[in-house]
């Protein structure tokens, strides 16, 4: 199996061009002749990018599910709901199936990004070769999701806008708000830096490192 | 031109494949790991650039008229696709109004104008200054256009408020309906290749 | 995958086709941005042709308006909306810049006014939730045609709507605005006719003119001495005559209200004119009441108790209302070491002055003067049963003492008798003296001498003498008994007869009421259900007659509980019929 790090050829990710890396000279600084992005052959420094802003999701993901991001205010009542809390209403409400996308979009992706992402990370610090196409699946799959967990932000949004009559009822968006969108604009970024060619480097070797 | 046999790398596994000349409609996948390295499509560039358009149009009309209103009992309210921003923004989440503003406003609109900047030139056989970049920049930020995921939030915003009260929905809803279904052919439709080897770089 | 070289078969004997320049076709594609565009122009289009005029309206303040919110209404419908609210370039005023529809352009002239009509209950319709929080809205009256214009100065006061309406405006007079507000409903008859446009103090600040306007055709049905009073709210009286409850409907209960009518035994005395002034009586039954300008007030004293007599009480003569107690306070004389109780009272005297004839305040006097000669007098009168109030009762007793009205001292002073309850008062006083008399501090004196002597009997030391003292003194325990049955007991008798006696008395007293005052046959049996209810408290709680029988039988127990606890000590030690039972000898 010939990659194209191994053959010192560079593709570009943008144009998809193929180059010839030069014999001499650090990588620093080259940039493709097509279309003049900068070349490297594997995303740079991306497990320890990726790691950090998976930690980084993490700890935001508990303050996000935590504090309340919706309180409606109506007749001088409170009422606070956590996302988590905004699903159990649509529950017991009846209506099911938001109350699963709400759940899929809001609970379920962004923990399936952090733990897939960390996931795939040790399994290439560990040089394992076992599934590697499967992996490489989970990877297109984690980086496709990632835009629809902020879905519930756009709810908000769109709830914060109408639901503006004074006394009558009034919805404020609470502090889970800004934590969950911190939590969707990382988990997109580790996706980014996360790159899956790392996945394929690792050589089935005797030794199995 | 390009040779006929070409080799690309594919993104996701870094191998090398040779790559013949695919005709308009086909795609080429990576033997390995199956990820997609080529798509061609029809009649790239004018296709791309009628939806363009027409998506410019209905951005704009989206965002001209009221969007969704609110009817409880009497009280009415108004929204236009910028009055969640502006009110997230009162509430002192500066960063989700910034975020939810970029995501639906800034790079849908950066998409649209881009692609009629990129496609118009090279149509018309023009040299426009740093095309290049600018196609970059937008494959960059095409994963931050969500229209749709915000389209799915306006159905789970109806569905939740419609037992309190009455939404009536404005012409600004229909056309970012529009608007969404045009972005989406408009980004499909267009083809990268297409783009790599109409333009011609003799800077 | 290779590219395998097609291989190409020989077909160089064909004709060579035509390369032409393809144009390359408008792809059917451009249809989708076409449509757009023709949508969307027509949008715009529509959206700029329909937009209605932009006008500006200058206010003191800003309260209660919202940008982009508060609609401006012209007979309760949608004309438009406010979009900015800015302070004027002087600071002094709120510019408050509106967008009105476009079939409101021919409404807006020079004359047309605008008012901010502030959160409140929208007056005389209660037309859902909506209203009750729809908060602030601006008003308008295209008033009467004239010039465009776009820019207004907003009014403060909303004014009177009904400039162009037919119907006629009145004014009320009264003492105080109470729940009404513009807009509140005018009734005739329960139907809704007209509304209150306005008020304002008068001059001297002692009364509200509340400016109505009737609308046709009901303006005819007011008359010159047609009677408007305030229907407000819930009316609850609970005075001499009872409790009444009364409303004018459910509107008026929330928003206030004033209704009119043409009392029957009134003549209607021809339509009103715009602008008469009327009085607005505070209820529907003072209509009725027939007011009297002149008002004399007379001093009574009373010596018994007022208790349930308050201002306001009705002054009575004959079982009409004549006047009003005005005050009553308490007035201790030293010298003579009593107190008695001034009563302010207020009487109309054109009331019970002779029919047909006219009122001549100086011939007032002399009239009062020979009432009070033929036998006018004061009297204190229960005159609800269930509130205990009292009030005062002017009649004539041609049988009572000659008095005089003392004309010395600031008020006049009417002659007044002692109640009914006063009498009856004074006869149970002295009937309770006399069972005070009752010896019954004696039969307790006895009783309990007769026990010690029991005691010392029971103490004897020979056996034969203890027992046959034992058997005397149980005999004489049996005469005590026996004396207490028939000499207690008969006093007791007597005292009950005497009791009886005092009863029949009491007949005869009530009896002598019955004859001496002669009231209608109910007011008697209210006097002796009075009396009787009277009676009966204080038979009840504190005749000491009670506590005193009360004693007399405890005494008796603790007599029959020491011959029981002597005979028991005998019984289990009967030792100390001998030795005694302890010490002594």
């Amino acid at each position: 199996m010939s990659t194209a790090k191994n053959l010192n050829l560079i593709n570009c990710h943008s144009c998809h061009l193929l180059c010839r890396a030069h014999e001499s000279g650090s990588i620093a600084g080259w940039v493709c002749p097509r279309c003049g992005a900068r070349l490297h052959f594997r995303k740079p420094k991306s497990v320890a990018r990726t790691w950090a802003l998976v930690i980084a999701a993490a700890i935001f993901y508990v303050p996000a599910n935590v504090l309340s991001i919706t309180t409606i205010v109506s007749f001088g009542s409170t009422q606070s709901d956590t996302i988590l809390s905004g699903v159990l209403y649509f529950i017991k409400t009846g209506m099911w199936p938001i109350a699963i996308i709400i759940f899929i979009a809001s609970i379920v992706v962004p923990l399936a990004k952090i733990l897939i992402l960390s996931f795939l990370m040790i399994t290439i610090q560990r040089g394992s070769v076992r599934r590697r196409k499967d992996r490489t699946r989970l990877y297109r799959i984690t980086e496709a999701i990632g835009r629809w967990s902020m879905l519930d932000i756009f709810v908000v949004t769109i709830l914060v806008a109408l639901v503006h009559l004074g006394s009558l009822a009034t919805v404020k968006a609470g502090p889970a708000a800004a934590f969950f969108a911190a939590v969707v604009v990382i988990t997109m970024f580790a996706a980014a830096s996360f790159d899956p060619r790392l996945i394929w480097d690792a050589k089935e070797s005797p030794d199995g490192k | 031109m390009i040779q006929a046999t070409r080799l690309i790398a594919c993104h996701e596994c870094d191998l090398i494949h040779r790559l013949p000349l695919i005709a308009s409609g086909k795609s080429a996948r990576c033997s390995r790991c199956g990820a997609l390295l080529i798509r061609r499509r029809k009649n790239s560039l004018e296709r791309t650039l009628a939806l363009a358009l027409a998506g410019l149009v209905l951005f704009f009309l989206a965002n001209a008229f009221p969007f969704l209103s609110f009817k409880l009992e009497t009280q009415i309210q108004q929204t236009t696709l910028i009055t969640g921003i502006r009110e997230l923004y009162h509430q002192d989440l500066h960063a989700v109004a910034v975020l939810v503003m970029l995501t639906t406003i800034v790079v849908p609109l950066v998409q649209l104008t881009g692609m009629i900047y990129i496609l118009l030139p090279l149509r018309l056989n023009r040299k426009v200054p740093r095309l290049m970049e600018t196609f970059r920049l937008m494959q960059t930020l095409k994963p931050w256009s969500m229209t749709e995921v915000f389209m799915l939030g306006i159905l789970v915003s109806i569905v939740k408020l419609a037992k309190m009260a009455q939404i009536i929905p404005g012409v600004a809803l229909y056309s970012f309906m529009a608007l969404i279904f045009t972005l989406a052919a408009a980004t499909a439709t267009l083809d990268p290749q297409t783009v790599w080897e109409q333009w011609n770089p003799d800077r | 995958m290779e590219n395998d070289k097609t291989g190409e078969p020989d077909f160089s004997d064909l004709p060579e086709a035509v390369i032409k320049e393809v144009k390359t076709p408008i792809s059917i594609v451009w249809i989708v941005p076409l449509v757009a565009l023709l949508i969307g122009g027509w949008l715009v289009y529509k959206a700029l042709s329909e937009k209605g005029p932009t006008i500006t309206i200058s206010f003191k303040t800003a309260e209660g308006l919202e940008a982009g919110k508060t609609k401006i209404k012209y007979k309760d419908v949608d004309l438009g909306q406010v979009d900015k609210i800015e302070l004027s370039s002087d600071v002094s005023r709120v510019v408050v810049q509106a967008q009105l529809v476009k079939s409101a352009e021919s409404l807006l002239t020079e004359n047309t006014r605008f008012w901010v009509v502030r959160a409140r209950l929208s007056a005389g319709e209660v037309s859902g939730l909506g209203t009750l929080f729809s908060g602030a809205y601006i008003g308008m009256d295209p008033g009467n045609p004239g010039e465009t214009a776009r820019n207004f100065i907003g009014l403060e006061i909303p004014p009177i709507v009904t400039a162009n309406l037919p119907g006629a405006h009145f004014a009320l007079r009264a003492v105080s605005l109470g729940s009404l507000d513009i807009g509140s409903p005018v009734y005739y008859r329960q139907i809704k006719v007209g509304q209150v446009v306005g008020y304002h103090l008068e001059e001297d600040g002692k009364a509200v003119i509340i400016e109505i306007f009737v609308g046709a055709p009901h303006h005819q049905s007011v008359n010159k001495n047609t009677r408007f009073w305030n229907a407000s709210g819930l009316d609850v009286t609970l005075d001499v005559n009872g409790i009444r409850v009364s409303t004018e409907s459910l509107v008026t209960l929330i928003l206030g209200g004033i209704a009119f009518d043409t009392p029957t035994n009134l003549e209607p005395g021809g339509p009103a004119e715009t602008g008469d002034v009327f009085l607005l009586y505070d209820s529907r039954e003072k209509i009725s009441e027939k007011t009297y300008a002149n008002k004399f007030n007379w001093l009574l004293y009373f010596d018994g108790s007022v208790r349930g007599l308050s201002a306001g009480a009705p002054v009575e003569f004959k079982g009409i209302q004549v006047g009003k107690v005005l005050d009553v306070s308490l007035e201790l004389s030293p010298d003579r070491r009593t107190c008695r109780i001034p009563v302010l009272i207020e009487t109309e005297p054109e009331r019970f002055w002779p029919a047909h004839t006219p009122f001549e305040e100086a011939k007032q006097k002399t009239f009062m003067i020979n009432l009070v000669k033929k036998g006018l007098r004061a009297k204190l009168k229960t005159g609800n049963l269930l509130t205990g109030q009292l009030l005062v009762d002017l009649d004539l007793y041609p049988n009572a003492d000659k008095e005089q009205i003392d004309f010395s001292g600031k008020y006049p002073k009417l002659p007044t008798l002692p109640g009914p309850t006063e009498e009856i008062m004074a006869s149970l006083t002295r009937l309770l003296t006399k069972l005070d008399a009752f010896p019954i501090e004696a039969i307790g004196q006895d009783l309990r001498d007769t026990a010690r002597g029991i005691n010392r009997l029971v103490n004897a030391s020979e056996l034969r003498e203890a027992v046959i003292t034992l058997n005397e003194t149980l005999s004489q325990a049996q005469e005590l008994m026996t004396r207490i049955n028939t000499g207690t007991v008969p006093e007791f008798n007597a005292g009950v007869e005497q009791f009886n006696a005092a009863f029949s008395r009491l007949n005869t007293l009530v009896q002598k009421l019955n004859d001496e005052v002669t009231p209608t046959i109910s007011a008697t049996l209210q006097q002796a259900q009075g009396t009787l209810s009277d009676i009966d408290s204080f038979v009840h709680t504190d005749a000491s007659l009670f506590q005193g029988l009360k004693r007399a039988l405890s005494e008796i127990e603790g007599a029959a509980r020491a011959i029981r606890v002597t005979a028991d000590y005998i019984s289990r030690h009967p030792d100390a019929l001998i030795y005694g039972k302890g010490t002594e000898k």
